[in-house]
């Protein structure tokens, strides 16, 4: 493995257990880490794009770290549909919230209860 | 005790593809459920205000019916259930009587009853809007020679319309209008007529400070009334008489003939009593209905307050109130007694059956002249318990006014907690929106990813293997949105 290979391997690995480890929902944090992945993966797209224009099959090593990369991946990718989804249910309670809310506001600016001593 | 609220949060599906999304949904559910807890409180509290104040407004106008019937009963003692007739309605009626003490009085000699004046012009006038009516513009009316100037100088006034309208404007009591006959070449005549009756003369001049000229009228002046009482002549410009008789108002109705007399009645009526007795007992009934339904198992969302023991109470002090004296010491003793052992009241008129209170019907007079005494008045004996009530029931003091104040208060918490509560929800709908948003943004990137990832690695096994030996399908979420 040369070392131009290894270092992509690595900038790949750490920008994707750096997108892993990001537990907080920082928009700008989860953002960043996403961009500096793209980066990895579009250098690794290319260096591999170069290795078939030259005829050099990659190795199968450097094949099973790009693959549990891409494993790491679909991890993140399903934590983060599911947190999409809990996001998504809670706009909806908020919703239904709201709706309840103002059905009550407008049902107490009824009439105050009119009073007769009058018999 | 409140009511449930039916409009409660739906939990959201959730649609996960993992293992754990059953967790999730257990996580969304229990999220859902703590965050309608205070929105289903506020409900419920604004449903038992409501209720509370329904049923406190019925207690109090129940209440309040029931102290003016209390109150009439004591007026009843003052005036010791006296009322008017007439031995005559064809030559005089009673009109009301505050009269306190039994009497009677015999009219004679009514030779004449109260008309009002009325006139009509002796000459017609060919038309009501184009006829001249005055000379020069200017007429009087005298009303028992006091002298009004009747103006009729301006435009389309001079005519029997414009007098018409002219005097009427005045407003001197007398109404003027304009008769139309129909026949001849004159068939416009003014007509005079006093408001009120008595003997009043109506006279009409023109040009009064010119050639005052009278206006022939024809008509009557109108009359007093004449009547005798107790060998006195009395003249009254209104058949309707309130100063001769003390306590009582009566109204003429027609004149005697010879030797004819009417007799006017000032006399104690008992069916006066029993007559607000019965009404009495009927308003009692309905306050202890409404009370029954706030006490025991069944209670409604006043059980416990105030007001109800409160009104239990004046309750209680109407039933147990014992005058110091006289043969009509209580309520039973007029016939007014408990039915049973659920507080219904009730009012034997006649029933003889020994196991009811006496029966009304069957007092004596001085027990009727002893029933007025435990009566009272508004400020005393059984009438003034009617204070009792009202501390309750009336509008602006009352206990039960005070309390529905509290609710309004209360209800104005409430509304001011669904204010904050909105804002808070209408703040995290925002800022949920841009996570959401954000959120799609950044698995869109990652699928993005991953796709190049998985595209490099096949196009490598490809040109490696001709084929592609791995499992690089990229994920692709399965949940919507």
């Amino acid at each position: 493995m040369s070392p131009e290979c290894q270092e992509l391997l690595q900038s790949l690995a750490h920008t994707t257990a750096c997108m892993a480890r990001i537990e907080r929902e920082d928009p700008s944090e989860i953002g960043a880490a996403l961009a500096e992945r793209s980066r990895a993966i579009e250098a690794i797209r290319r260096w591999i794009a170069a290795e078939i224009g030259s005829a050099r099959p990659v190795s199968p090593e450097v094949m099973a770290r790009l693959t549990s990369d891409l494993e790491t991946g679909k991890q993140v990718l399903l934590r983060r549909v599911m947190a999409r989804e809990i996001t998504r249910a809670d706009l909806l309670r908020v919703g239904r919230e709201l709706q309840m809310l103002r059905h009550l506001r407008d049902s107490s600016a009824r009439q105050p209860v009119s009073l007769n001593c009058c018999g | 005790m409140g009511t449930t609220s039916t409009s409660a949060l739906t939990p959201l599906t959730f649609s996960g593809v993992s293992n754990y999304a059953s967790d999730f949904q257990s996580g969304i559910n229990r999220a859902v459920s703590i965050a309608q807890l205070p929105i289903t409180q506020l409900q419920n509290e604004e449903s038992d205000i409501t209720t509370k104040e329904q049923l406190a407004t019925s207690l109090q106008s129940a209440v309040a019916t029931l102290a003016t019937t209390v109150t009439n009963l004591g007026n009843l003692g003052t005036n010791q259930g006296i009322t008017g007739s007439s031995s005559d309605s064809s030559l005089a009626e009673v009109d009301s009587t505050s009269a306190t003490t039994p009497g009677s009085y015999t009219i004679s000699n009514i030779t004449a009853l109260a008309t009002a004046a009325a006139y009509t012009t002796t000459n017609g006038y060919a038309d009501a809007t184009t006829t001249a009516v005055s000379t020069t513009g200017t007429m009087q009316l005298d009303i028992n020679g006091t002298p009004t100037t009747i103006d009729l100088t301006g435009s389309g006034d001079n005519n029997l319309n414009g007098l018409a309208s002219a005097i009427n404007a005045l407003n001197l009591g007398v109404t003027a209008s304009v008769i139309d006959t129909g026949s001849g070449s004159t068939p416009y005549y003014l007509s005079l007529s006093d408001n009120a009756t008595g003997q009043n003369t109506i006279e009409l001049v023109d040009d009064p400070t010119g050639a005052d000229t009278q206006v022939a009228l024809s008509g009557g002046s109108g009359s007093n009334a004449s009547f005798e009482i107790a060998g006195q002549t009395v003249t009254s410009a209104s058949n309707t008489i309130s100063n001769v008789i003390p306590g009582m108002t009566f109204t003429l109705t027609g004149t005697t003939t010879g030797d004819q007399t009417v007799t006017l009645t000032a006399g104690s009526d008992s069916s006066q009593i029993s007559n607000q007795l019965q009404n009495f007992v009927t308003q009692y009934n309905a306050v202890q209905t409404l009370l029954q339904a706030q006490i025991g198992s069944n209670a409604g969302l006043l059980t416990g307050d105030p007001m109800i023991t409160g009104v239990e109470s004046a309750l209680q002090s109407l039933l147990s109130y014992q005058a110091p004296d006289g043969a009509i010491p209580n309520l039973t003793s007029l016939g007014v007694g408990m039915q049973d052992t659920t507080g219904v009241l009730s009012f034997n008129q006649s029933d003889t059956d020994p196991t009811l209170p006496p029966a009304f019907d069957s007092l004596s007079s001085s027990q009727i002249a002893a029933a007025f005494s435990f009566l009272g008045s508004s400020t005393s004996g059984f009438g003034a318990l009617a204070n009792n009530l009202a501390e309750f029931s009336d509008s602006v003091t009352g206990e039960i006014a005070a309390q529905e104040s509290e609710w309004q208060t209360d209800t104005t918490n409430i509304n001011t907690q669904i204010t904050n509560l909105t804002n808070q929800a209408n703040q995290m709908q925002t800022t949920l929106e841009a996570a959401l948003q954000s959120a799609d943004s950044q698995i869109a990137q990652l699928q993005s990813q991953q796709q190049l990832l998985s595209e490099s690695i096949q196009s490598e096994n490809f040109t490696a293997f001709g084929y592609n030996n791995t499992n690089t399908q990229s994920f692709t979420p399965s949940s919507g949105g």
